[in-house]
């Protein structure tokens, strides 16, 4: 099951990001690095709901729970 | 006789200044308080600037104090011109030379070099002084100036849109107008605006001005807020907020949440959007979220004061178009299209770029519309055609797009990039998401440059340095030719086709 989101969270994440880099350091801050903006957690959001079935509402998270690859997998998980 | 904002603003000041024209998390302005202290603030600042006329910047956030001083300039004669913190050092400091004035006023820190800026406090300090008499006769008015608002140019240089008085006055009549009819609302009662746009950015001003206009209240969504979805959430409910003024973008973000309906916000009954496209998508989920509040899209260009047609859109107007409609001119607003260009002739019209006569002259004109009468013109670059009754905006001309809201000139960021000493070209590219604009893509060829993640964060920093975030491509691409058209043109199409 980890693996599953874990390649769930890193497929949306390089295809949101435009960079594969999200793959190659799981700790990059997102939101420092800019490689995501409000618009696109709202495309991730939507994308680990219709993937995995899990929902998750932007006013109920924090952007520092949500800032690394790392940190999304773990918020994903504590769901499942 | 048409009653300009000032004269508006100082009847509510005087018979009912206990209302509050401003809501914010950094405190609150009644009518009162804002008439008395940008007296204050206006004889300080007539008096040190003399015969010095020029334009005044005022550099902030979303700070009560930033509406004090816009009416201290105009109180004095001279136009504002609103920057925001979000703008970086570089830019800022191109528009203080271009505006030249010795005098900034700054409601948020700033370092701001080679110029006079005077700090929040002793803004604050100044306001506190009784102000002994009034500038009346120095009032902005009729052609004069009252803002002037910068926007992105293709050369890397910004332009800055000149609005007069008379032109903000026509376009808040309107608008008034406008909301009152749509939310039906008696004679002298209030509504909350939210307040989402930043100074810089025109939008504030549909629906600052357009509260002021209707003696309400502008409830102001700072930067910090917009970051805590949960936190702002709260906030547009503890202030009950009746009208909705934001770009699209904004709204869709809000959507994202399922908690963002009627059920929240139960006094919402108006959205009014600008500023860009707004959606099929978008408007019907409004709808159905909110099904007792009404959604008008609206057009227009900073150039011509905000915007100057609207349209309500219904379930029926959704299903029955493929684009949404931008809806009718305004009254004293024509269009014309002209080789499918949209071109606004009329009484909002503004008055070119400031101190940029070559740019004024290629958009800005004097034009007859078909009642054979004569009107100020402005060429907008946008595409459009009219259909059943209502105009349709479908992009534009040349390489300027809207992210966000934003206005950018694809060539204002690739002139940026080839500043760098290692970037040999550079092209620009929006990435769609259907029919609209998702981010920015930038394509470099730079052959001393590895092309891995440190050199995308080392471009992306030099942008920084120059641009304001929004401009900012989300990804970089290094590659190793560009593509060019037998002309020799940079091939934007070629480099899509294979890239995006």
């Amino acid at each position: 099951m980890e693996n599953k989101v874990v390649e769930t969270v890193l497929n949306l994440l390089e295809e949101i990001c435009g960079d594969d880099v999200v793959r190659v350091d799981m700790d990059i801050n997102l939101l420092e690095e800019d490689l995501i903006d409000s618009l696109d957690y709202t495309e991730l959001l939507v994308g680990i709901e219709e993937a995995l079935g899990i929902v998750m509402a932007p006013s109920e998270l924090k952007r520092e729970e949500m800032d690394t690859p790392n940190k999304i997998i773990e918020q994903v998980m504590k769901r499942m | 006789m048409r009653k300009s904002i000032l004269n508006i603003v100082e009847s509510i000041a005087k018979n009912e200044g206990d209302r509050i024209a401003i809501k914010s998390t950094k405190g609150q302005l009644t009518y009162e308080q804002l008439w008395q202290q940008s007296d204050s603030l206006a004889l300080w600042l007539d008096n040190e600037l003399g015969g010095n006329k020029k334009p005044v910047m005022v550099y902030g956030h979303k700070n009560p104090q930033m509406l004090v001083c816009f009416f201290a300039c105009v109180k004095t004669g001279r136009a504002y011109c609103p920057v925001d913190i979000s703008m970086p050092k570089n830019r800022i400091e191109e528009i203080a030379a271009s505006i030249g004035n010795e005098i900034i006023l700054a409601t948020e820190d700033s370092d701001i070099n080679n110029f006079r800026v005077v700090s929040r406090e002793e803004i604050e300090n100044i306001c506190k002084t009784e102000p002994l008499a009034d500038l009346r006769g120095k009032w902005v008015k009729g052609e004069d100036i009252f803002y002037i608002i910068f926007t992105s140019g293709s050369t890397g240089n910004p332009k800055g849109v000149q609005i007069s008085e008379t032109n903000l006055s026509n376009f808040t009549a309107w608008s008034s107008d406008m909301v009152r009819e749509k939310m039906n609302l008696k004679e002298g009662e209030t509504v909350n605006f939210l307040n989402q746009a930043p100074f810089s950015f025109d939008l504030s001003v549909m629906d600052l001005y357009t509260s002021l206009s209707l003696g309400s209240t502008s409830v102001f969504l700072d930067k910090k807020l917009q970051q805590d979805t949960g936190a702002m959430f709260d906030y547009m409910r503890d202030n009950d907020i009746n009208c909705w003024v934001s770009t699209p973008s904004f709204a869709e973000m809000c959507l994202a949440d399922r908690s963002f309906d009627s059920k929240m916000l139960d006094k919402l009954k108006l959205f009014l959007f600008c500023g860009e496209r707004l959606t099929k998508e978008t408007a019907q989920k409004l709808l159905d979220r909110f099904p007792s509040s009404k959604v008008v899209n609206t057009y227009g260009p900073t150039e011509s004061t905000v915007a100057v047609t609207a349209v309500d859109i219904t379930d029926d107007i959704i299903k029955n178009n493929e684009i949404l409609p931008i809806g009718v001119p305004k009254d004293g607003t024509k269009i014309m299209i002209e080789d499918e260009e949209i071109i606004i002739l009329g009484d909002t019209v503004g008055k070119g770029y400031y101190k940029n006569p070559e740019k004024t002259d290629e958009v800005f004109s004097k034009m007859k519309y078909t009642d054979g009468k004569e009107y100020a013109a402005y060429r907008t670059g946008d595409k459009g055609y009219f259909k059943d009754g209502n105009y349709y905006c479908t992009g534009r001309m040349d390489f300027q797009v809207k992210l966000h809201g934003y206005r950018i000139e694809l060539g204002d960021i690739e002139s940026n990039l080839m500043l760098c000493s290692e970037v040999e070209q550079a092209a620009v590219l929006p990435k769609y998401d259907g029919e609209k604009i998702r981010n920015l893509v930038a394509f470099v060829k730079a052959p001393s440059l590895e092309g891995d993640f440190k050199d995308v964060k080392y471009l992306k920093g030099r942008l920084k340095e120059k641009l304001p975030g929004y401009m900012i491509p989300k990804n970089i691409k290094f590659i190793q030719s560009m593509p060019i058209t037998a002309n020799g043109k940079l091939d934007r199409k070629k480099l899509e086709a294979a890239f995006l």
